[in-house]
């Protein structure tokens, strides 16, 4: 028994780390199950929970100051990869502007609560130069508000998830059945809104080379600038005759404007 | 937005493939900031 408990202490810390790292690089693995069960099992005195704690800290810590640094390097590039990897480039890249515009170096230490959000925060700080430490401060923050929630939340509720942990262990290999196919929902359900955002998407794209050539041969299409504040300050250039416009304008802007003109959108 | 505005009743737009990273990174002329479209931001 004591070998037991010690494996569990060993390999779930192990566990834990390994989890929270790939969930923070990226992948659309969550990582607050395994969080809260780490909790319960420290109430139960198989783990400790300031150990887990830190643990996953690290691994979030570690896992994000890559994308910081890719941020600083690559630019908007950075976070397009980013936002490639967890949903759709456009919606994210927009929305985590304008989640960071809002709030600032405070939505650092509180990313890990917005749903995707996390993973784009960190590229996000370093294309807006926050130095490496308030990156590292907020970043930490975040992490221990975050991971701490979720012990605690197992800490609390232990007897509930020690429970349901006996009851998927009852059922055996059906339990185990179980948890895979509960994976395979969350991973199903993730990749139906990535699927659905493409189709919306590819309505007719239109490619650099050919709206070159419009402009070239003179075409003359209206051409709006859909960037967020944000990211045109950050290049405040823009296409030969475009116009900076935003959602909340929509009305006004176009009033005099045939439905028939070709329209050009373009954002970061 | 793509889609809204088709909701407006505009037919003939198209995202442009890549955004502006794209047409800087093919190297295309781009206009550099002016008071214009700094007032059209700020309106």
């Amino acid at each position: 028994m004591d070998q037991l408990v010690d494996l569990i202490g060993r390999y779930g810390l192990l566990f834990v780390f390994v989890n929270v790292l790939l969930e923070q690089v990226g992948l659309p693995i969550p990582a607050l199950p395994t969080l809260v069960l780490a909790g319960a099992l420290a109430a139960d005195g198989k783990l400790s929970a300031p150990l887990v704690l830190a643990v996953a800290v690290a691994a979030s810590v570690i896992a994000d100051y890559p994308w910081y640094l890719a941020g600083r390097r690559f630019g908007y590039r950075a976070l397009r990869a980013v936002c490639r990897v967890s949903v759709s480039p456009e919606s994210c890249v927009r929305q985590t502007e304008g989640i960071f515009e809002r709030y600032g170096l405070m939505s650092l230490a509180l990313a890990k609560f917005i749903p995707g959000y996390s993973t784009v925060a960190p590229p996000l700080a370093g294309i807006l130069g926050t130095p490496a430490g308030s990156f590292f401060l907020y970043n930490t923050i975040g992490a221990s508000v975050w991971a701490g929630a979720a012990v605690a939340g197992g800490v609390i509720f232990h007897r509930q998830v020690d429970r349901l942990v006996a009851a998927l262990d009852g059922l055996g290999a059906w339990g185990l059945a179980l948890l895979v196919l509960g994976l395979a929902l969350y991973l199903l359900i993730r990749w139906t809104r990535l699927v659905q955002f493409q189709r919306v998407l590819r309505i007719a794209r239109i490619s650099v080379e050919e709206l070159r050539r419009l402009l070239v041969e003179g075409h003359n299409p209206l051409i709006l600038d859909v960037r967020t504040n944000l990211s045109y300050r950050y290049d405040p250039r823009t296409i030969p005759g475009a116009v900076r416009f935003h959602l909340n304008e929509l009305d006004e802007k176009l009033a005099g404007i045939p439905r028939e003109q070709e329209i050009i959108l373009y954002c970061t | 937005m793509a889609a809204k505005l088709k909701e407006k009743g505009f037919q003939r737009i198209r995202p442009l493939a890549g955004g502006f990273q794209a047409w800087v990174s093919a190297g295309f002329e781009v206009q550099e900031a002016t008071l214009a479209s700094d007032l059209t931001a700020s309106a």
